[in-house]
This record gives structure tokens, sequence and C-alpha cells, in this order.
């Protein structure tokens, strides 16, 4: 059927896919709501929001993986109900998500057909069948490497290509990247460009999903933005510049009331003290100073260096040279245990590995860094732990049944507030946090927001790492951007302007 | 999930943090222990008597007490593969001394050389960070060994008078119509589950089961906890070991080769504690021991020969491990 085409735009071809009404809800909070989406033959279509505005639900739920509360999935005009991400593979619908799929300790050529190995009559592995095949999949995609190479061996944007293969190996006709080039070197990402519009022009639909306004313009024909879980519309790339971009992604109402709540007090007394920090590989030459009362952002892409600063701050990682001082006194920091006695916290970016013990409940995860708080003459006081335990999931709003929920089972924001309540209950006094609203949905952001700066308030100390551009100026009192491994501009100031930043985090540029 | 589905504050009680560790995987077994009780009273008049049940009681407290011990190591997800060999060497070295220098120095050395060994394998896995596999596979070889080799492979047996006495008492012996070893088992079951629910101690070992870096993360010194883990599990070894040797009145150089360490790890896993560390208890365990010990008696009254006893035993692992894991998935 060609006749569902929206109009406004030609009537065919045919939409390769479509979405209409899609609504989808986790407990406690509407991810999607009525979204509209269409993808043409040949077309690169750019999905644009900030973190949490429901660009990975969407993309989620056509590739199978959750499935729609109400609305309507068409493939190629027919109505489709993915039950599973099996039948979106079978459908041509090929996910090329952030953290690869790929299994690092087999080959290249293993991974392009895994599950669906090539085998001879008897039943073995086709090895020559499969690695010509796995040539040719590499060929498409402008690879050099050796189908033998085992994944661990690759660089990040040689993983992505192999991704790509790997979907067209599936005969993917829709092509879902998202955040593609996060973790690429400039030279990869215009490489991964370079692809994408040979993919697009051979007739492949390509689903662009980025919170980065400046690299899709030259590339997309067309972006749809996502704004709290709905369609703020859907528009030619031509007919958008990027002002209007950070207007419509941010939603008007909120930009107005950001600046004017957004009260900047006048830096306390220097708390920690950076002085040319550095880290072999990681980073070099990090000086700062975090003040009382301050909100400091560290800002770069993925692999700037920024959470191995952080984690050196917190003792899980030693420094190479310079120095830290806490409080005008320089500090050694062998573990997190020393770091926690002088009295920081960190909040991590990997909640599940470092953040949370997900099978105990959400009592012991808030005590957990503070037990010694609760002890009387060597047994713990369980009454006092759970009254405190109460008294946090109530000031911080934490939508759980009980303090004796696994923490596993809260939402991510939730489980992100739980992590601030771990550390409120601690002595700390300087707050590191890691992407603080990295798998947060959409409703617990903003209240993250204002816990952060409530920590600020009260004379606390934050060092926060983004790469979440509307999140780095809507928090950041000063904003340092980090470029491989150092830090090359400072933003301070009533509206620092975001192109400048991005500037300096993408090609190190001194503002 | 809406702010009316709240516990009023005030409303919780501590209770609470034991209620949400024994439910509901005691289900399982409890149900198991049950319906044994049922089919085997009505299969043999005799099995709800109260010298059978005593019996099994006094024959199970050497393995309480190892499971005690060995629920730690499975806690922190880890396991004790040496708590046989332990109780092998603390049999011929307790006994041994004991021949020259009387009991109490008999029990020093036997416990010394039972922490001894958990000491070695608290080392190599909270220090030197190896697989608890590996370490305790390697001690379980080492151990057995030493204690052939310090028995010269035969058994201790003439044990001077009155130590002799004293030794049996603790094996053996009775406290009015308590059985000793039992009375000491119990003892060991109430204080490692208050170190385990009311402890910082016990909090890190679920903390580390639970996830090794979320545990370092928060500060809390992980290798020192794995050190403590392997000394609680290896000392519980060297306890059942002076008990069952006691039992016997001489020392043993195969008291622990048989299927004793097979039991510990089986019993801590049919009460439902988690092979993946983090989740499971001390009172799961005494459940998933007075299945097997229970199914053996029973068993063994029916007149069903050890080597079926075996099969069964196997298959109650296999089986409660599958039950738990569906829960689990229905979570």
């Amino acid at each position: 059927m060609t006749g569902t085409a929206t109009a406004g735009t030609p009537v065919n071809p045919a939409p390769l896919l479509e979405v209409l009404g899609l609504r989808k809800t986790f407990p406690g909070v509407v991810a999607l709501d009525a979204v509209d989406f269409d993808l043409k033959p040949g077309e690169i279509h750019a999905l644009l929001g900030a973190n949490g505005a429901g660009k990975s639900t969407l993309i989620k739920i056509v590739a199978g993986f959750y499935r729609a509360d109400a609305g309507d999935i068409r493939i190629a005009g027919e109505a489709v109900d993915l039950r599973d991400t099996q039948m979106a593979r079978d459908r041509g619908i090929g996910v090329i998500y952030q953290d690869f799929a790929l299994v690092p300790h087999l080959s290249v050529a293993e991974n392009l057909f895994l599950g669906r190995e090539w085998v001879t009559r008897l039943g073995f592995v086709d090895w020559r069948r499969t690695r010509a095949e796995a040539r040719e999949l590499l060929d498409c995609v402008g690879i050099e490497i050796d189908g033998g190479a085992r994944v661990a061996s690759l660089s990040m944007g040689q993983r992505q290509l192999v991704e790509i293969a790997k979907a067209l190996g599936i005969n993917a006709k829709v092509l879902i990247l998202d955040e593609p080039t996060a973790s690429l070197s400039r030279g990869e990402a215009e490489r991964l460009f370079a692809l994408i519009r040979r993919l697009a022009q051979s007739g492949v639909g390509i689903v662009y999903v980025s919170h980065r306004i400046e690299e899709i313009a030259p590339l997309v024909n067309r972006v749809t933005i996502l704004c709290d879980g709905r369609s703020v519309g859907t528009f030619p790339v031509a007919a958008l510049d990027r002002r209007k971009v950070v207007a419509l992604i941010t939603g008007q109402e909120r930009g107005a009331t950001e600046t004017a709540g957004r009260a900047r007090c006048p830096p306390g007394t220097p708390v920690l003290e950076l002085d040319r920090l550095g880290r072999d590989r990681e980073f070099d030459d990090v000086s700062l100073t975090l003040h009382r009362g301050e909100i400091l952002v560290l800002t770069g892409l993925v692999g700037a260096g920024r959470t191995e600063l952080l984690e050196t701050l917190f003792g899980a990682r030693t420094p190479h040279r310079g120095e830290i001082r806490i409080a005008g006194r320089p500090v050694s920091l062998a573990s997190p245990r020393d770091a926690i006695r002088m009295g920081i916290a960190l909040i991590p970016e990997d909640r599940r590995g470092q953040g949370l013990a997900m099978l105990m409940p959400v009592a012991a995860n808030i005590t957990l860094a503070s037990l010694a708080r609760f002890v009387r003459c060597f047994f713990l006081n369980l009454r006092r732990e759970v009254q405190h335990a109460q008294r946090m999931i109530a000031e911080l709003a934490i939508k759980t049944p009980s303090p004796f929920q696994s923490a596993g089972l809260l939402s991510g924001g939730n489980q992100q507030k739980l992590v601030l309540a771990k550390w409120l209950s601690t002595s700390a006094r300087i707050f590191l946090l890691d992407e603080p609203t990295q798998g947060v949905d959409v409703g617990a952001k903003e209240e993250i927001y204002r816990l952060i700066r409530d920590i600020a308030a009260a004379g606390n100390a934050v060092l926060a790492v983004s790469s979440d551009l509307e999140e780095v100026i809507e928090i950041g009192d000063r904003i340092l951007a980090m470029h491989r491994g150092r830090i090359v501009g400072e933003f301070a100031g009533a509206r620092p302007e975001p192109s400048r930043i991005v500037d300096a985090i993408t090609h190190g540029n001194a503002a | 999930m809406t702010s009316g589905t709240f516990d009023k504050p005030g409303s919780v009680l501590p209770r609470h943090w034991v209620l949400h560790r024994i439910e509901p995987a005691i289900f399982g077994p409890s149900v198991a222990l049950i319906a044994m009780a049922l089919i085997f009273s009505i299969a043999s008049p005799y099995f709800l008597t109260r010298t059978n049940i005593t019996n099994v009681l006094v024959q199970s407290a050497p393995l309480l007490i190892l499971a005690a011990g060995q629920t730690f190591a499975l806690l922190m997800g880890g396991l004790d593969l040496s708590q046989g060999s332990i109780v092998s060497l603390v049999s011929v070295v307790t006994a041994g001394v004991l021949m020259k220098h009387g009991i109490v120095l008999g029990g020093l050395a036997g416990f010394a050389a039972g922490f001894g060994v958990a000491l070695v394998n608290g080392l190599l896995i909270g220090r030197a960070r190896i697989q608890p596999f590996i370490v305790t596979l390697g001690t379980l070889y080492m151990a057995a060994g030493l204690a052939m080799v310090y028995s010269g492979g035969s058994s201790i047996f003439g044990l001077p008078k009155p130590d002799v006495d004293y030794f049996f008492w603790f094996g053996g012996g009775f406290i009015g119509p308590v059985p000793v070893p039992v009375l000491i088992a119990l003892v060991l079951i109430v204080s490692t589950y208050v170190v385990l629910t009311r402890t910082p101690f016990g909090r890190h070992v679920y903390a580390v089961g639970g996830s090794e870096s979320v545990a370092m993360m928060s500060g809390i010194e992980v290798g020192r906890v794995k050190i403590a883990i392997y000394l609680v599990s290896g000392g519980s070894a060297a306890l059942a070991g002076f008990l069952m040797s006691g039992r016997v009145i001489s020392g043993q150089p195969l008291l622990g080769a048989g299927d004793i360490l097979l039991q510990s790890i089986g019993a801590v896993i049919i009460g439902g504690t988690s092979v993946f560390g983090g989740e499971g208890g001390v009172l799961r365990t005494v459940l998933g021991v007075l299945v097997i010990a229970f199914m053996v008696n029973g068993l063994n009254l029916l007149a069903i020969d050890t080597f079926s006893q075996q099969v069964i035993v196997g298959a109650i692992i296999i089986l409660s491990v599958w039950v738990n894991s569906l829960r689990r998935h229905r979570a």
C-alpha cells in the first residue's frame, strides 16, 4: 500500500518503515507518546533528541526488543507485530547499538555469521564459504581487515564497520545506527559517513540516532525531533538551523525557566585542586580547581579520558604524574576506601558494574558505603539503618514499593537516585558524577538535576562528567572541555555558546 | 509503582531483613522435607521415632558445620573444595599430637593445621586473586597429601586415657538429653546467622558476592573479606574434623575423603543459595542439610542401597537449582 504516506511528503515511494501513534510506558514514566515516524528507501533520516527523549525506546521497539503499548508499525506498507528481535531481523531491520553486540574473542568472520553459520553437509562449519562471504561483506563496507582477525584487536571504528557488515549480511533494508560516532575518531567518522551515503544510494533506509546537531546536517535528508517522549515534528534538514534544533530539542518552555531559575552563586573556597595530573595513555596535564558550592562540568567525547580522571580522583586508579590536593593539602589516594575517607564520592557511569549491588535490597544499598555509622559494638543496628533508608527514600523521592525491594528492580532514574542516596549517607563533601543521567528516564532527569543543584547548594563541591551538551549547559556553573586527555578550554558565564564547546571537544581548539 | 505503594514509615521492623532472605526460596526445600517426612513415616514406623531423629541429627552435625562455612564461600560467588581434606588433616594432626601431649595441645594443633590451610586459601584468593575453584582444588590435593604423609597412611588408634574420653565427649557425648555435636552445630549456625545478617562483615559478604567491583567502589576491602570468608569455611571444616575424629576416637587420614565435601556444597545449593553469589543464607543451608540427612536416613530404613541413594541425592541437587532458576526467571 502506498496510500499511507503522510500529507506534505511525496506519495511515492512507499515508506520502508512507518510508525504511527506509538506509545510505551515503563513503571512510573511515559517513555513514548503518540510518536509518528517514517523512513523512505534511500533516505537518511536523523532521530534527534536529548538523553532520555525516547530515542532508544523508539529504536528498541522497532528492533523488537520492547513491545509498544499502543500504535502501529508497518514495514514496506504491511502492518507487523514484532514479538522479538528475531522477527525484526527477518523483516530486514538491522540495529547497531552503541555498545556493540560483537563477541570479542571470536574472529570477524565468526561474528558476521554468528547464529547462522554456514555448515558443510556433515554439519561442520564451512570455513571456505564463511571466509568468502565474510570477505564480500567486508568489501561492501570498505574495510581492509582480515576476516580471521579477532574482534578484540579492532579499533572502535573498525568494530562499527563490522557491525554494519553484519547487518548487511542479514539483508537489512532498514539500518538503525544509535549514536554511531560516539566512540569514533574524526577520520573514522568520515569514513562511516561515506559508507552511510553509499548504502543510502543503494536503496537502504537509514535511521541515524544522535544528539549531536553538528554532524548530521551535511549527512541526512530529514530530521525527526523527540522531546520528552513526544515527536516535535519531522523537518527537511534544509528547513532547520542549529538554533532552531536546540530550541526544539530542549522544548522552548524549559529553555525559558532554565535561564531564569539559574542562580550562579559566587564560588567558595577551593576544596579540590589538581596540579598537572596525568596517567599514561589516558589523560595528562590536567589542572583544575573545584570550589565549595560549585558544579564544574567536564565534557568531551567518549575516550577523552574523563571517566579515567574521575576514577583516579576516587583512588581506583593511581596517577603517574602530578598532584591532588584536598583542602590545600596534597593527598595520595591508593584505593576508593582512602578517597571515601577523604570525603570523596563517585557516582559512576556504570551503575550495574560499579554503582549498585543489584541483588541487594534498596536499604542495604543506601548504607553500603556508610555501614560504620550503623554499628553498635560489632553489630548493625538494623532498625536505625532501615529508618535512615526510609528517610533517604522519602527525601529523594525514590520510587520503590519498599526498602527491601532488590535494587535491580528499580527503573534507571530511581537507581541513579539510589546511588546518590548511598553517597549522601556518607560524609562526602566532594561529589564526582560520571554521566549522571545516563540511562535515566525522561521524568527522573529533571529531578536528578535538581538533586545535583541541591548537593552543591548545601556547600558540597560537584565535579560532573557529561557528553550531553544540553545537560552540560543546564547544570554547569563552569564548563571544562576535554579533548584526548587534555583540558582544552574553559567556559563560564550565563549562557555559553554550544558550538564553541562542540568545537573544543571535537577538535581540541582552545576557546 | 506509585507513591501509594510505599510502606508507611515505622511499619517496618528489622524482622523483614530476615524474611526477605529466607522467603520464598525456602519453599522448595521445606516442601521436600515435609513430603519426605510424610512418605518415610508411612513407609517405616521407625522413621519418626525420637531415637531415629536424634541419630540423624548427631550424624548430620558435622555436615551442618561444614555447610554453614561453605555457605560463606558460595555467597561470595566462590566455593571451598578443600573442606574434606581439612577434615582429614585435622583428624590425624589432632590424634597424633593428642597421643603425646594431651587433648588441649592436640586440639590446638589440629585447629592450627586446619586454619593454616584456610589461610593459604584466603591469601591466594584474596591477595593473589586466583579463582577459588583453582586454589581450593590445589589445597584439596595438598591437605589430603599432608594428612597421608603425617599419618604414614594409617589410622592413629589407641589414644591415651583420660584424654580420649574428653575427645569422645565432643564428638559423641551428651549434655542432658542433647548430643554435644548437635549443640555445637546449633551454636555455630546461630552465630554464623547473626554474623551474616547483623554485622558489617556479613553485609560485605553479600556485597562482594553481588558485585565485587561495586563492593570495591563502595570502600569495602574486598581482599580482606575474601580472606575472612575462607577462614570461616576452612575453620568450620577444622571444627567438623575435630568432632568427627572424636566420635571415632582416632585419627583417620581418609576421614574427609568421602562424599562429605560434595554433601557440604550440595546442601548449600539445595538450600537455595545462589551459586553465582550474593543471594542466600545459612538458614537455607540448614534446610538443605536436613533434606540430605533425612533423605539418606529414610532410604536406609527402606533398605535402599548407598549407590541408589547417590543417584537420588544428585537428582535432588539438580532439581533444586532448576526450581530456583525457574522462580528467578519469573521474578
